[in-house]
């Protein structure tokens, strides 16, 4: 049981690394006030997670990235944060708890320590519009909160497949290549198997081996909400499946297991 | 060039399906797990059904190499069964004790597959199923030797830990190896000897995705074998080939011989029967299993079984097969060799399989096989294909001609491909 419970809370928290900050890429590259909150940041942090996501969040030039830190390979950051487990990492993230600054003690206060910081200010209006497709101040953004949601899926997708007990059977037998996940003519990932590890990339297949394209925002909304599955919108022709199936068989079977991530 | 179809009526119907019953058609007969590929491309309904032609909700006509997949191996609707299963129906179906009309059925079965005894149920999954207790409950081990790329139905055992539904303690017994890997085979078996009730396997590897694979020389006899000197029991699940290859079952077409056979698809020509064949010596294991169904005695089906295997046997079936199998898929060749587009047929022809490999992804094979569907030429794009009795060299020749014209299309459609070929 308490094996079950390990695995678990490792998975959400490369989701909530991956998925929930990482959405952040999207969300400043799509939405104008998140652009203009990070347009003069030029900043990276390590989130230095015992046995979690050693993961880097850069802010440069207008834009967000979120990567694994690979020491000596990656930029050195400006801040590390240190967390003692994935369950201490999960309890900053739900803002239960500070993690520790080894580095940039002041520059994390400045960015992420108070409600009023920018790191808490752009996380907490995405969560809004992700959540409830509507501003802090109520202002309504279905669409974009439809499209981030999307995102996240795609990103919490490979993270699930390479790290969750279940999700991991279906991420190792996947075979290589890419698979393009679509919202027809609005929003495109990419879920890629090479080297035996699954990632994602925020942005359209260049070669893809298979496709999930959904017709529209509503249908896609509708499946991560888990309003509808996808094996009925296969049939009235709301999601199209094509290319190399076996692929996306395996990618049904974690996106089974999203939504256990993403409440 | 013919006129493409189109499925409107075919949509509306679906609509109301996806309000009342999940997906809408679930299972191997419904766009997902059927690859309906792009379900825009296909029918989902027929209206009805004859010989080798059906007819779908607009009233499309088609040329069917899918048989209900698989059942129907003598035509749709045959006078000569469907006539036997009315005048069964006439005097008795589901009774509160069997008709005698099943020990006819079991009587000319197993003198058929030449095995000493069947047990009947309604669906390849039954039999299956019983087979595996059947070996478990005569060897009193407890794992199964699957062969990778496996189908044997969807019983929890039979899927993957992962599959929704499925536990992975459903799946804690199981033990892979590769068709055609003896070596591998060996291994398996000197490592866990002690604990190996059966092995289970189709007589040769009609999966999907891939091209199918025939057991090669010698496999057989040399896995038939290391059961038998290791106490294994050797499980055929005939249910998608039984009948197609060999009216003694695929065990005896490859030259070998099964403990326990599973039958069900063109055992009846759709009416609906399965059967689990096997050896004396394993009979009083099964004897000892409690094991039914409301309906696995119901004499219709048995009726319709007798009058379907006496009329294979009559018409040569299985060499009927082969022979319109090889016409059509000759000339499938013939047209893909024309057009330089790297088409592979594998299989038994009789059940053959068509993959286009000019793509990693697929999607030209599948862009030709809509095609096809949209001229009249009912094929899938994953599965393999069947031959039916009532088809005949017109209909064969009628469907190369739609398939010529699809590729055409494809090809035309695809000049970054095949325009330098």
């Amino acid at each position: 049981m308490s094996q079950k419970v390990t695995n678990a809370i490792k998975t959400q928290a490369f989701v909530n690394f991956y998925a929930a900050i990482g959405t952040l890429e999207k969300f400043v590259e799509l939405d104008e006030w998140a652009k203009q909150q990070v347009a003069n940041i030029n900043l990276s942090i390590w989130f230095n997670v015992s046995d979690g996501p050693d993961g880097l969040l850069t802010f440069e030039d207008g834009r967000v990235n979120a990567t694994e830190y690979l020491p000596g390979v990656s930029k050195k950051p400006k801040i590390r944060l240190y967390c003692k487990s994935p369950a201490n990492f999960n309890d900053v993230i739900a803002k239960k708890a500070m993690p520790i600054p080894l580095k940039g003690l002041f520059q994390t206060l400045k960015f992420m320590g108070k409600p009023d910081s920018t790191f808490s200010v752009l996380t907490d209006e995405m969560e809004s519009i992700m959540r409830n497709g509507k501003r802090l101040d109520g202002t309504d953004e279905a669409e974009l909160g439809t499209k981030l949601a999307f995102y996240c899926m795609a990103a919490a997708l490979a993270q699930i497949g390479n790290h969750e007990r279940l999700g991991k059977l279906a991420g190792e037998r996947m075979h290589d290549g890419e698979i393009s996940i679509e919202i027809k003519d609005v929003a495109a990932a990419t879920i890629i198997k090479a080297d035996g590890k699954l990632s994602c990339k925020l942005a359209k297949a260049e070669n893809p081996r298979a496709f999930m394209i959904f017709d529209s925002l509503d249908t896609a909304s509708k499946l991560i909400n888990s309003e509808i599955d996808a094996m009925s919108c296969l049939a009235s022709g709301q999601l199209t499946m094509k290319g190399f199936i076996p692929m996306l068989d395996d990618l049904n079977k974690i996106l089974n297991i999203v939504p256990k991530y993403l409440r | 060039m013919n006129e493409l179809y189109t499925y409107k009526k075919n949509q509306e119907v679906m609509k109301r399906a996806s309000k009342v019953i999940p997906c809408g058609v679930y299972g191997h007969l419904g766009p997902a797990e059927g690859c309906m590929i792009p379900t825009s491309a296909y029918p989902f309904f027929v209206t009805k059904a004859k010989g080798s032609e059906m007819w779908d909700a607009d009233g499309n006509r088609f040329i069917d190499y899918m048989c209900g997949y698989g059942p129907n191996v003598s035509g749709y609707c045959d006078p000569e069964i469907d006539e036997a299963a009315r005048k069964q129906m006439d005097i008795g179906n589901c009774t509160t004790l069997p008709n005698t009309i099943m020990v006819d059925f079991a009587e000319l079965l197993t003198d058929t597959v030449k095995k000493d005894w069947a047990f009947f149920a309604k669906n390849g999954g039954d039999v299956t199923q019983l087979a595996i207790m059947t070996a478990r409950a005569y060897t009193g081990k407890k794992k199964i030797i699957f062969v990778n790329g496996y189908y044997h139905g969807v019983a929890p055992w039979t899927q993957k830990p992962d599959s929704p539904g499925v536990l992975p303690e459903d799946c804690r017994n199981s033990i892979y190896v590769d068709f055609n890997n003896i070596e591998q085979l060996k291994q398996v078996i000197n490592d866990q000897k002690e604990k190996i009730a059966c092995f289970i396997a189709t007589p040769y590897m009609h999966g999907n995705f891939r091209d199918n694979v025939l057991p090669a020389e010698g496999y057989w006899n040399e896995v038939r074998k290391l059961c038998t000197e290791n106490g294994i029991v050797l499980i055929i699940d005939d249910i998608r080939a039984g009948f197609r290859l060999n009216l003694q079952g695929s065990d005896a077409h490859y030259g070998f011989e099964a403990d326990l056979i599973c039958f069900c698809k063109a055992i009846a020509n759709g009416y609906n029967i399965s059967a689990l064949c096997g050896k004396d010596f394993i009979k009083s294991a099964l004897s000892s299993i409690m094991y039914t169904g409301s309906y696995w005695m119901s004499a219709v089906p048995f009726a319709a079984g007798i009058a379907n295997i006496n009329k294979l046997k009559r018409s040569d079936a299985c060499n009927y097969f082969k022979t319109l199998g090889l016409r059509l898929t000759d000339g499938l060749k013939k047209i893909a060799e024309s057009k330089n587009v790297n088409l592979s047929v594998s299989g038994e022809p009789a059940m053959f399989y068509l993959l286009i490999k000019d793509d990693k992804s697929l999607l030209l094979h599948q862009e030709w096989i809509a095609g096809c569907v949209r001229r009249g030429a009912f094929l899938t794009n994953h599965h393999n294909h069947f031959i039916n009795l009532s088809l005949t060299p017109e209909l064969v020749d009628e469907t190369l001609e739609i398939c010529d014209d699809a590729m055409q299309d494809m090809v035309k459609n695809h000049p970054e491909v095949y325009s330098n070929k």
